[in-house]
């Protein structure tokens, strides 16, 4: 039976064309330019963007390749086909034609030598326009890429009262030049690894020579370097292979859409991975508090920074253990709410016809739906949605009496509380459901239990070698005046932290 | 080469302060003597004293090598001696785990949930605990920390909001029951600090152990105990003697505000103490299990611990004259003090004479 499904399933994953019917990338660039010519239209098969232009330089044959719409028309033009079609060489044979114009032309953009199809292939792919002269078997690549970008804006999911407005593009050039803009030193390293079987995307990974750790950087280095992956769509896809653990609520790799955040967190000994195609940049280690910081706490007045930290956490904890709690109370534990409200509350409890579980388990459910639905739908639909959603949350529910009101007021808190938290949306968003079933069946007693569960599991956590609870704990001194309080620029401002030094992290470099 | 994960002092006696916090508001009084509220506060400074004497071996142990546990500096003295060791501190981490189990199902049943199945509400502590157990010390330690905070408030919040109906007319004279009978409470009462038995076991786990740890760890201990003693003696006098629970007792009074009753929070809170005590106990278990077969097979060895420990809970839950018979029964006394007490000093000589017979040998 087993084998009957393993073969239906690598079924699936069949080619509709046999791979065996396509061409495969020739080993070396061929002598004969009509030869590399039909290489390359057999292996871009129908695609209609391949732009093959032939031209003569001094009797000899050339070819220019390159991809419509991935370069620049005007800039190849300008700076490398009229140069070369203008150009008196001193010589008739190939090779020195070649040379001649590798040396003298072009100077306008940089351009790198290929010796084999594979490296002409990628460079083309790449939006490079690619030179074959007839008679050499070498290539020429002219970097004049020029493909439609997204300008510079500022970041959508991390909106900052203060600070700069610029976040991260799609194009991974423009992020690393975001980022050197902000650390102009020399050890700042941005070395090019590419992943994905098919996408061949481009990754940087990004440090600081003096404060990374090496052995994080070799660590991150050689997991991205093995990454067994087809396609990278985007930051989240690369985290699994980054993280210790498979089996967590939280993650120990964080994201940002800010240079600045970016270039801060380099500074600190991190490392940072830019993605090509996503605004998104991926840095580790990622301690779990970070997930309570933004940039604005650094930049408002310390009391004020170290409240709206403390407001996060509060509001992550609401978030999570509210509607457990409430359905534990209100079930096993009615005592607890003060004498004067009780009587209401047990009055619309007893006239809704659920249980209290139910009733919360099914509001929470329809919550989830009205925000997926805002999420996904187009914005002037969204708002429909959103304004549906409460109307018959909001008051035809109560009204009909199947919600209690107290009930509507925990489902508001919750929702505004995990909108607080978005990097930790997603935990957030499932834990509330598993709260409120133990304080369903086992009352505060359940939901403390899994309170432990949950401590326990975000304790065992390690990034890269260091404690995904640090600096609290293991309670790191200085480490802990940049944690749940702000101790302000004076006090922080005069060393600066590196990751790999706070406490309890396994020097050795391995997770332990 | 496998790493062993360590964690700092603090956070290894953390978990251990948190042990000793749940078998002290699952202190149950009347298990002991007829109680007189001043001889239990006197009680408690007997404890303290007990308990200084008891560790001075312990002390002296982890003074002399803070990067062995007594079962590998057994096995230098003698193999058999060692796995002979693994086998009592194996059978003592059970009997500790079973009664930590009776005590919460006990705790649960009569003051949480009365109408509930204890059995069930056990098993999945148990099955929580080992969770917690499997995730490893580093784990423990670093969750112990964090559950201290509230826990410590809770506790905190019960002092602050009792000091006020404190009465020094709460007091009875001292000694007005028994002396023989207080001092041996104390002794019971230090019978149930057996984590220091913990100490000498978990030592290559603790990066940098030193004795004034261990120290000020007893401090705390005694301290906690003598101040919720004064307040329960204070605030509830005699009628203490008569409740179950006494600490339990105390919590129901707290108020803040307009919310009246926030026991249920507060024993919730300390419930906390109960899955941190039985974790540490069932990673004993685990890593006895581990020294005994010479090879670690952790998710086995926790299995076999925790259905043990469930399986020895069954016949005592519910029952609280079996539990006060066990308690009081001088087996314990025997089994504490041979654990904390004379096998290290046994080890220390060993390690002596050994040594002394390598030195003639060469």
């Amino acid at each position: 039976m087993f084998e009957k499904w393993k073969k239906s399933k690598r079924r699936l994953s069949d080619p509709i064309v046999h791979e065996d019917e396509l061409p495969e990338i020739p080993e070396g660039i061929n002598k004969n330019l009509s030869e590399n010519i039909i290489n390359l239209r057999e292996l871009f098969g129908s695609s209609f963007d391949l732009v093959i232009k032939e031209s003569e330089a001094n009797g000899v044959k050339l070819a220019f390749v390159a991809l419509d719409g991935m370069y620049n028309g005007i800039h190849a033009s300008q700076a490398v086909v009229e140069p070369i079609q203008n150009m008196n060489f001193p010589c008739t044979e190939p090779k020195l034609i070649y040379d001649h114009l590798c040396k003298f032309c072009a100077a306008e953009c940089d351009s790198k030598e290929g010796i084999t199809m594979k490296q002409a292939v990628d460079y083309i792919l790449l939006g490079c326009m690619v030179l074959f002269v007839d008679g050499v078997p070498l290539c020429r690549a002219f970097s004049v890429q020029g493909y439609p970008r997204r300008p510079v804006q500022p970041p959508e999911s991390e909106t900052q009262e203060n600070g700069s407005r610029e976040g991260f593009v799609d194009m991974f050039k423009d992020n690393v030049t975001l980022v050197r803009r902000r650390i102009k030193s020399p050890y700042v390293r941005f070395e090019s690894i590419v992943a994905g079987e098919t996408s061949n995307t481009s990754l940087v990974m990004c440090y600081h020579a003096k404060r990374a750790d090496p052995l994080i950087v070799n660590q991150v280095k050689a997991k991205l370097q093995n990454l067994q992956i087809d396609i990278v769509p985007g930051a989240g896809a690369l985290k699994p292979f980054l993280e210790e653990r498979r089996l967590s609520f939280f993650t120990c790799v964080g994201t940002t859409e800010r240079p600045d955040v970016f270039a801060a967190k380099i500074a600190e000994g991190r490392v940072g991975i830019i993605i090509d195609g996503t605004p998104y940049a991926i840095i580790v280690p990622h301690l779990f508090i970070e997930n309570f910081h933004s940039l604005d706490d650094y930049l408002n007045r310390p009391y004020y920074a170290a409240a709206t930290r403390l407001l996060k956490i509060i509001c992550f904890f609401l978030a999570v253990f509210l509607p457990g709690t409430y359905v534990a109370v209100g079930t096993f534990h009615q005592e607890i709410f003060p004498s004067e409200v009780i009587a209401d509350v047990v009055s619309s409890l007893q006239n809704t016809p659920f249980p209290l579980v139910v009733e919360s388990l099914v509001i929470h459910f329809i919550y989830e739906i009205v925000r997926e639905a805002g999420l996904r739908m187009p914005k002037s639909v969204g708002h429909t949605v959103s304004i549906v959603g409460a109307l018959v949350i909001g008051d035809a529910a109560v009204t009909a009496g199947l919600i209690s009101a107290p009930m509507l007021i925990i489902v508001a808190i919750t929702a505004i509380c995990s909108a607080v938290i978005p990097s930790l949306h997603e935990p957030s968003a499932i834990l509330r459901f598993v709260f409120i079933v133990l304080g369903g069946t086992m009352g505060l007693y359940g939901v403390m239990l899994g309170f432990t569960l949950v401590v326990a599991d975000i304790c065992s956590m390690n990034s890269f070698g260091v404690p995904f609870t640090a600096p609290i704990s293991p309670f790191d001194r200085f480490g802990a005046r940049d944690s749940v309080i702000f101790a302000g620029w004076r006090h922080v401002g005069k060393r600066y932290i590196k990751i790999q030094n706070l406490r309890g992290t396994n020097r050795n470099g391995t997770d332990s | 080469m496998e790493l062993t994960p360590k964690i700092t002092p603090f956070q290894f006696y953390t978990i251990l302060f948190l042990s000793r916090v749940f078998a002290m508001v699952t202190y149950v009084a009347s298990f002991m003597t007829q109680r007189s509220s001043t001889d239990e506060v006197i009680m408690s400074l007997i404890m303290g004293g007990f308990l200084l004497l008891t560790a001075i071996p312990t002390a002296i142990f982890i003074k002399k090598d803070n990067t062995s546990s007594i079962i590998t500096r057994a096995s230098c003295v003698s193999t058999v001696f060692s796995k002979i060791l693994c086998v009592i501190f194996f059978i003592q981490s059970l009997y500790f785990g079973i009664i930590t189990s009776v005590r919460f199902g006990i705790f649960t049943g009569s003051v949480m949930f009365p109408d509930i199945n204890i059995i069930f509400f056990i098993f999945v502590m148990l099955a929580a605990s080992s969770y917690i157990a499997y995730k490893g010390i580093e784990a423990m330690g670093r969750s112990a920390v964090i559950i201290l905070i509230p826990v410590f408030i809770a506790l905190i919040f019960v002092f602050a909001t009792q000091s006020k109906q404190f009465d020094l007319l709460n007091f009875t004279s001292l000694f007005s029951v028994d002396i023989k009978n207080t001092f041996l409470s104390g002794l019971y009462s230090c019978t149930r600090t057996g984590e220091l038995a913990f100490v000498t076991l978990l030592t290559p786990y603790v990066n940098n152990q030193k004795s004034r740890h261990l120290f000020r760890w007893i401090f705390a201990i005694v301290l906690t105990i003598f101040v919720s003693e004064i307040l329960i003696s204070g605030v509830l006098g005699n009628f203490a003697g008569t409740q179950l629970f006494s600490m339990y007792a105390m919590s129901v009074l707290a108020e803040f505000g307009f919310i009246e009753r926030l026991d249920a929070i507060i024993t919730c809170l300390w419930l906390l103490c109960a899955a941190v005590k039985i974790a540490i106990t069932i990673f004993l278990c685990e890593t006895l299990l581990s020294a005994f077969f010479g090879k670690r097979k952790q998710i086995l060895f926790i299995v076999i611990s925790a259905s043990v420990i469930f399986l020895g809970t069954i016949p005592l839950s519910g029952s609280l004259i079996t539990l006060a018979n066990i308690i009081r029964s001088p087996l314990t006394i025997i089994f504490y003090l041979a654990s904390v007490f004379l096998v290290p000093i046994a080890v220390m000589i060993g390690e002596k004479i050994k040594g002394r017979a390598k030195l003639e040998k060469n």
